[in-house]
């Protein structure tokens, strides 16, 4: 029974706080300054952490956000995160015994690629912002300003501007910026947040099931990378190669199992996508955000949520309006789909709209994409 | 009296009913993340280094432990 606390009655665990007083705990409250090669995780999350040694080495990371609003931390929790500290703590102590062969084991989970910027104000739309171009301390004093974060560079900003500044440079926009940092069950599984990486359920028909994993095997290492959390899963997934054959060790009870994640050429583009990132990007290329209905069918149908009214004045595109070809496409798309549409179209160029709207004729609108 | 007997069945079953609805929120609470974000927030103000990584990563050479650095925004 855990006690109560201060007399707001949240619980106190002095089993977390031991664990906590192993380490030494920062808490960085905003991205300015921050090392973007180093600290690479999604960086649409409302919380992440990562466990490193002191000289910078990366033993693995922690923190999963699955979807907006409610549920979003929902494959998170109190005991799982104290058995990826632990672990953690184990990896530090093989580091003090044998370095060289530690750094090696964890060579997989720093940084393979360097980013395009080394810091979030480098990232031309981020500068151009008087906000973004000074640290956030010292607008933090300013009443009014801090409240609303003003100042203050978010991580989701991070993620956008990235895709944005790429897009005005004329460089092309990777797909694993568009669709970062996959869930496992990209790979047909679902882990268990309550404990380090077991797995909770493996979906049928996906290649999860082909290498014959089952719920509660435990993943050891995939890709040749311990994992401590399902953050690490997503760190190999979202530098993971189409067609990637992972190799995954597991424990099923008392038996060391292994097998092989074969991923499909496109495994990737079919994710679903929640992403408000991508939502927004869309609202600054096109001029209106929207959700694909759900349903999973063949044909596009994607209900418009947000209009920019200034810039699409004299456009008669409604909120409920169902988009339902693009360019004269009419297969359907997922919100990363579109997104990647919209990116791979020239800045300028014209987007021709088809809406339903009900007790109307379908109509097909034009416009021109943000430059 | 077989009214009485009803209201008072009724009465016991909406306890109950709510007792229930009340241990599951709190169950849920306890297992998701929510949880989590609130524990580190109550149990470990006093161990936290505050926007300086050079200071936690200096620290931590001192002491030989790990660092964990946790990102979250201003809340």
């Amino acid at each position: 029974m855990q006690s109560l606390g201060r007399p707001g009655g949240r619980p106190k665990d002095p089993e977390l706080k031991k664990l906590l007083s192993e380490f030494v705990c920062v808490r960085v409250v905003q991205m300015w300054g921050i090392d973007l090669e180093r600290f690479q995780i999604d960086r649409v999350m409302t919380w992440a952490v990562f466990f490193l040694n002191a000289d910078g080495t990366i033993y693995g990371r922690y923190g999963t956000r699955s979807s907006m609003g409610q549920g979003s931390d929902s494959e998170i929790s109190l005991a799982g995160f104290k058995q990826s500290m632990t672990a953690a703590l184990d990896e530090h102590a093989r580091f003090g015994k044998d370095p060289e062969a530690t750094r090696k084991e964890v060579a997989g989970k720093q940084s393979v690629h360097k980013p395009r910027w080394a810091r979030p104000e480098k990232i031309p739309t981020l500068a151009r912002n008087e906000f973004n171009a000074k640290p956030f301390r010292e607008f933090s004093d300013k009443p009014g300003l801090r409240a609303h974060g003003v100042g203050c560079i978010h991580g989701h900003m991070v993620q956008s501007a990235e895709i944005m500044s790429l897009r005005e440079l004329g460089q092309p926009v990777p797909d694993r910026k568009v669709w970062p940092y996959p869930m496992p069950w990209a790979v047909g599984l679902h882990m268990e947040p309550e404990t380090r990486s077991t797995i909770k359920r493996v979906v049928g028909n996906t290649v999860a099931e082909e290498a014959g994993l089952r719920a509660g095997d435990t993943i050891e290492k995939l890709d040749g990378q311990s994992i401590l959390s399902t953050a690490d899963i997503q760190w190999i997934l979202h530098y993971a190669k189409d067609n990637a054959a992972l190799k995954v060790h597991y424990t099923r009870g008392s038996e060391a199992l292994e097998s092989t994640l074969k991923l499909s050429p496109d495994w990737r583009q079919k994710l679903g996508d929640w992403r408000f990132t991508n939502l927004g990007i869309c609202m600054q290329l096109a001029g209106f955000n929207g959700r694909p209905g759900k349903g999973g069918g063949k044909s596009l149908a994607i209900r418009v949520g947000l209009i920019h009214r200034k810039r699409l004045a004299g456009i008669d595109l409604k909120r409920n309006d169902v988009i339902v070809a693009l360019d004269g496409k009419s297969e359907s798309m997922n919100l990363g789909q579109l997104t990647r549409f919209l990116l791979d179209k020239k800045p300028g160029s014209e987007l021709s709209v088809t809406r339903k709207r009900a007790g109307e004729e379908t109509t097909t609108l034009r416009w021109k994409l943000h430059k | 009296m077989k009214g009485k007997f009803f209201r008072i069945s009724v009465l016991f079953g909406a306890i109950w009913f709510f007792q229930t609805a009340l241990v599951a929120q709190e169950e849920s609470a306890r297992l998701g993340g929510k949880a989590l974000k609130e524990a580190l927030k109550d149990t470990a103000d006093d161990l936290w280094i505050y926007d300086d990584l050079k200071k936690a990563y200096a620290e931590g050479e001192r002491t030989g432990k790990p660092v964990l650095v946790s990102f979250r925004c201003v809340p």
